[in-house]
């Protein structure tokens, strides 16, 4: 008896179950937080992921004249409107990605702990939580952990109806499936891909798979954003958009441009942590020139890029600030990669690590093939990195069990990646959960501080002033915060010909035109009453 | 019978669907399933109102 109990266990390790789980709701609790108390704070969201919910909840879904940007109305948006009932409490906005998060993480740690153990689930889930591009991700109102989740909701439901035959469980494979499509435009193929493998999955269970055509295709007609589709056809006569912007998104130069944008996402995403905003290390930029040499010399210069008249490797950037747009993967990632790199040449079909690094390479390629890049492509690979981190964690922790140093390496590297992300990213510090009430301001205007000051003008202005407001928007323009002003209602006309209609009718009430980011023609009959840079004034329409 | 057993037995579907929807492991899919929820009413809502 004392033999076996003086023995030590190979699984032994300095950190304790316990400790693991006290650190996981530790670190899970300050980022729920800010997901609670932060405002929307990105660039897009404010033009279009949440900017045209508040166009069609002023001008309505079903017209042509009121949306300013094609993006309002070309991508899809079920994820995005999930944001909705959070934007009119004023609080939350953050918690459908962060739950997205949550769901994935629960994801890992149930299908990590069959294979491996709950102790390999935790490190599985820690390696995740120290990842700076997932944890902003997971705080902010963008709609790309939606992927990773519906990715991982699919697989979760085959697991799981392979264990308990509830029909419930094929229901949510279709569900998961449609929902990733319908939120996001780069999860389509990647939603096909994955249908090819549950029809093969049950092929040989032909009541199985007729069920799931039967919960699939009305999950994708009610989740799969089709309206957008058709609203686009309707505005711009195709389902994918003006055929100019479509091609400035994608990789034009097919398997070249694929080999080009690997070779980027390899080096980008070699890091050695946060470098904060003024990139102190140096490291982006030794990045940066050695990626140009190393593209010169495959012939793949300048290919593959998205909006190639901008992006080109001479504009290459690997800025590691950690914010929503400038972000990798940190140390941890790297560490995953670089693990995963050395694992895929090991190939062993029937090995859980090698497919999970097969498959975070797969999306990879998916992805290098479909999007052209752009510098803030990291947030795209969110899949493949949590596919390379799990996978990471279960070679280590689980498979290399035997080696103590390596696994207490690896373990310090976690643990402290994931404690001083919050310290040292550019966004989402602790200080940012202080200012999300004294500051909350700042934070929604964080990205654009000069459309603050308009924002101001506009408030006194309407409390001022009774009358009319029009709002004519260029299509980058921040519409979400003027639009979210609800006490007098918004006529959204972005055709100049509206304005002086209004004009000629003349009598009644003044009438005011926010115009932001737009030339305004000649002739107008108007007098500005501000002016900012840019192109963006408030107008009086003058009365004749 | 066990007293667990017993308990469960009596009850009631309604009580048993929030049991089984309170498990961790299914909570996936209770995000999942209230998430599409309020996309589709929202994407409804804005698209009739």
């Amino acid at each position: 008896m004392a033999n076996g109990t003086l023995e030590p266990m190979p699984g032994v390790s300095v950190f304790t179950d316990d400790c693991l789980r006290t650190i996981i709701f530790s670190i899970i609790a300050y980022w729920g937080l800010l997901a609670v108390v932060l405002p929307v704070s990105n660039v897009d969201s404010h033009v279009y992921n949440l900017g045209r919910l508040a166009v069609a909840e002023n001008a309505g879904f079903w017209q042509a004249n009121a949306w300013n940007s094609p993006r309002q109305v070309i991508f899809p948006w079920t994820f995005d409107a999930a944001h909705y009932p959070f934007l009119k409490i004023g609080w939350g906005a953050n918690l459908p990605s962060f739950l997205s998060l949550l769901g994935v993480l629960v994801i890992v740690f149930n299908l990590v702990s069959r294979c491996w153990g709950a102790s390999v689930g935790f490190w599985s889930v820690l390696s995740l939580l120290a990842m700076p591009t997932i944890m902003i991700q997971a705080t902010t109102t963008k709609n790309d952990l939606a992927v990773v989740f519906g990715a991982g909701c699919w697989l979760y439901s085959l697991v799981r109806f392979r264990t308990n035959q509830n029909r419930f469980f094929i229901f949510a494979a279709a569900l998961s499936l449609a929902f990733m499509a319908g939120s996001k435009t780069y999860a389509i193929p990647l939603c096909a891909i994955l249908t090819i493998v549950t029809a093969w999955v049950w092929r040989k269970e032909i009541r199985t798979l007729l069920l799931f055509a039967g919960f699939y295709l009305p999950c994708v007609l009610l989740f799969g954003s089709l309206e957008t589709y058709v609203l686009s056809w309707q505005i711009y006569h195709r389902p994918l958009g003006p055929i100019d912007f479509v091609h400035d998104q994608r990789n034009r130069d097919g398997v070249r441009g694929l080999a080009a944008n690997l070779v980027r996402y390899f080096l980008g995403n070699v890091s050695l942590g946060i470098d904060g905003n003024g990139n102190q290390s140096g490291l982006a930029k030794f990045l940066e020139s050695k990626g140009r040499k190393i593209l010169h010399y495959l012939h793949l210069k300048n290919v593959g890029y998205a909006f190639p008249h901008f992006f080109n490797d001479r504009t290459l950037d690997f800025a590691k600030k950690s914010d929503e747009y400038y972000s990798d993967y940190g140390l941890v990632g790297f560490a995953a990669l670089l693990t995963s790199s050395i694992y895929i040449w090991r190939p062993r079909l029937r090995n859980i690590c090698w497919i999970m690094v097969a498959s975070g390479f797969a999306a990879l390629a998916l992805n290098s093939l479909i999007v052209g890049w752009m510098p803030w492509n990291s947030r795209f690979l969110c899949l493949s990195f949590v596919l390379f981190g799990v996978a990471m964690s279960a070679i280590v922790f689980g498979e290399m069990r035997r080696s103590f140093w390596w696994r207490q390496l690896f373990g310090v590297m976690i643990i402290w990646s994931a404690f001083s992300l919050p310290l040292l990213c550019a966004d989402r510090r602790p200080i940012d959960l202080a200012r999300a009430f004294y500051a909350r301001e700042e934070l929604i205007f964080d990205q654009r501080p000069e459309t603050r000051q308009i924002y101001h003008d506009v408030i006194d202005l309407r409390k001022r002033e009774n009358g009319r407001w029009f709002l004519i928007a260029g299509k980058n323009s921040y519409v979400l915060p003027f639009l979210s002003l609800e006490k007098k209602p918004w006529i959204l006309a972005p055709r100049w010909a509206l304005i002086s209609k209004f004009s000629e009718q003349g009598g009644g009430d003044q009438s005011f035109v926010l115009v932001l980011n737009t030339a305004i023609p000649v002739g107008l009959p108007v007098e500005i009453v501000k002016q900012y840079p840019d192109n963006t004034y408030v107008l009086r329409i003058r009365r004749d | 019978m066990g007293m667990f057993e017993h308990r469960e037995q009596s009850e009631s579907p309604r009580r048993q669907f929030f049991t089984e929807a309170l498990r961790l492991e299914n909570f996936p899919f209770v995000v999942l399933t209230i998430l599409a929820a309020i996309s589709l009413t929202s994407r409804i809502w804005l698209m009739v109102h």
